[in-house]
């Protein structure tokens, strides 16, 4: 059962398009949706809360559309910026006060208790809060409540290592009934990448890569070797070929691996170096 | 039970989940009949995705390792079923392979292969 | 009423500014008190100041509008009915106050000076009502450039009240001595009628204040954030 169904959604500006982006994300899985500054990721996860309207395609959450229903809609969803939303003179009990009257699942003690676990202060004024703290506070009035998507907008920029460990831990609990997925947009993989169990790559407002984290690893090898050694007909399979003064890298489909003679050495690659060949094969 | 994920490693993730869960249900650590973590369990405590630990538990169940049932979860096999006999088999000859291969790499002659098998089974059943 | 809540957010998000105003208020107070007791003056103009103070509060929350918070107040599960239908909610409840701070003041003054104030009434409702169609034109200005536009322009539409004042009164004033006679007929008519006048300004006013909200939930619903 899909949890999230993005269907060929377009999105039109002057000198940006997002063009043609069609996924499904099914209940209890997280994936990440990767892509370098501009790509177009905030775009696709403003459309999916709908914070901008589509200019083709649908988008479905747990099987409606923010046309269908847009109150149950923006209920089950649960949005975590890079930036921090709340306004800068609240108190954690002024949003508190507006979440519990205006979310009908919004539990006040679940959010005391995250409240009291994470140790932030009800009387504190968000603006003082450390970035942390922010990220911390926006985790517990989106988890205080019943959602069915998590939303994570570059969520963990900035983060130290201690709370995104925390994060990972966090997103995980999250799925871990089957009932309910993430999906996080990030331009680093690294620590996010262990947890993902689908990768979206977007470039320039195009897919480039979609499939499950496990087939992408295991598609391709991360070859390095001299240049002059690469045969003609390798180099028609390498994608993206970086060279320094001393040798070269590059990514290859894993079924040509045929071609590699033992002057090439390889190995598998993370994430981050399959799209950073791609990046640089498209240039 | 114990699983450690290592970046460094050659293998993919959901093989060293798999590898690791064979060789303590193989050396008796995981006992048969026993129930492993269910895949989400396991998926949030090693910190790695759903679907890996899901193909690392689908590899054992294909292997004749273990048994999922529908909301029981997964049951380690018992060691007498000949799926398991035939991956015995096969990891002996594996190593006993490795063996063969590196003596001929270093040309050594086959006596004295075999003599150094008869005598590591010595000095195990004297430990023993 | 999910409209209340994005009121009590706009509450929220301007107490601060809000409280530094209301400090200068009793400052205004006293200078006008003093005032009146050497000549009487009018208490409708009283009564317009509390309401230009609230015309000023109603538009703070267009300032403080940040890119940022959209990612809260946009995706809270409401439609934009809601959220504008808090605004103007917002607005109104200023005016609101403004016109009950004014009734005591007008109370407290006839208790103690005795000075007759049912004639000067159905002024109060014109000026009442004047006030409101001011704010519905603000706000339709305001969201008519967009939420996100709004901090940059309110500055200027804040001047739209007086600019108004200013050019409509000249007007009025240079349309009165060109016609006499009809000026003359004018003013006694309204002078019969006062009472009338007031109830049927407020009506409009409201009638007016509501097609506004209505007409700017229109136009935030076409337009896209981010």
């Amino acid at each position: 059962m899909e949890l999230l169904e993005v269907r060929n959604v377009s999105k039109h500006y002057k000198n940006f398009s997002l063009e043609n982006i069609d996924f499904v994300l099914p209940k209890g899985y997280i994936m990440g949706y990767v892509g370098q500054n501009g790509a177009g990721k905030s775009t696709t996860l403003n459309l999916i809360t709908n914070l901008c309207k589509c200019s083709e395609g649908e988008i479905y959450v747990d099987g409606i559309t923010c046309i269908s229903d847009a109150i149950r809609y923006k209920e089950s969803i649960g949005y975590i910026g890079d930036e921090f939303y709340y306004p800068a003179n609240f108190t954690v009990r002024n949003i508190r006060g507006i979440l519990k009257n205006l979310y009908p699942t919004f539990s006040v003690s679940k959010f005391d208790e995250l409240l009291r676990v994470w140790k932030l202060s009800e009387k504190m004024k968000v603006k003082d809060f450390s970035r942390g703290m922010k990220v911390k506070l926006m985790f517990a009035s989106v988890l205080a409540r019943d959602t069915k998507l998590l939303v994570l907008d570059e969520a963990t920029n900035g983060l130290d290592p201690v709370v995104r460990v925390d994060v990972l831990k966090l997103l995980q609990e999250y799925i871990a009934d089957g009932e309910r997925s993430v999906i996080f947009s990030t331009h680093i993989l690294s620590d996010l990448e262990q947890i993902a169990d689908y990768i979206f790559f977007i470039h320039d407002g195009k897919k480039v890569l979609y499939d499950a984290k496990d087939e992408l690893l295991e598609n391709y090898l991360l070859v390095k070797g001299e240049r002059r050694a690469i045969s003609t007909q390798l180099q028609k399979e390498l994608i993206g070929i970086i060279d320094n003064a001393y040798g070269f890298e590059a990514i290859l489909p894993s079924e040509r691996a045929d071609l590699l003679t033992s002057e090439f050495h390889f190995e598998k690659p993370t994430i981050d170096e399959i799209v950073v060949h791609y990046i640089k094969n498209m240039e | 039970m114990r699983i450690i994920i290592s970046n460094q490693s050659e293998l993919p993730i959901y093989a060293q989940i798999r590898e690791q869960l064979k060789e303590q249900i193989l050396n008796g650590q995981i006992p048969e009949g026993s129930t492993l973590p269910s895949i989400r369990q396991l998926a949030k405590e090693i910190g790695v995705s759903v679907i890996t630990t899901t193909r690392a538990y689908s590899d054992l169940e294909a292997e004749g390792f273990i048994a999922t049932m529908q909301g029981k979860g997964s049951v380690v096999l018992s060691k007498d079923n000949s799926m398991l006999q035939e991956q015995y088999l096969l990891r002996i000859e594996d190593g006993l392979t490795t063996a063969i291969e590196t003596a001929r790499v270093m040309g050594m002659p086959e006596e004295e292969l075999e003599k150094i098998f008869q005598n590591l089974l010595h000095e195990m059943q004297d430990k023993r | 009423m999910r409209a209340i809540q994005f009121a009590k957010i706009d509450f929220i998000k301007t107490k601060q500014q809000i409280l530094w105003i209301l400090l200068v208020i009793p400052v205004v107070l006293l200078f006008m008190l003093r005032q009146s007791s050497d000549s009487p003056m009018p208490l409708v103009i009283f009564f317009c100041y509390a309401l230009f103070m609230a015309l000023i509060f109603s538009t703070i929350p267009f300032g403080s509008c940040q890119r940022q918070e959209t990612g809260f107040l946009l995706l809270l599960p409401a439609t934009t009915r809601d959220r504008i239908s808090g605004r103007f909610l917002y607005g109104l409840s200023y005016m609101m106050v403004a016109a009950l701070v004014g009734c005591v003041g007008m109370y407290f003054d006839k208790m103690i000076s005795g000075a007759v104030i049912e004639a000067e009434i159905p002024f109060c409702m014109i000026a009442f009502a004047v006030s409101m169609v001011f704010m519905a034109l603000e706000y339709v200005i305001l969201y008519l450039f967009g939420e996100q536009q709004s901090p940059n322009i309110l500055s200027l539409i804040r001047m739209i009240p007086g600019f108004v004042f200013f050019f409509g009164s000249i007007g009025l004033i240079e349309g009165a001595q060109d016609d006499p006679e009809v000026t003359a007929a004018l003013m006694e008519y309204i002078g019969g009628h006062l009472m009338l006048i007031g109830w049927c300004s407020l009506a409009a006013a409201f009638v007016l204040f509501v097609a506004a909200a209505m007409l700017c939930t229109a136009v935030t619903k076409k337009r896209d954030f981010g």
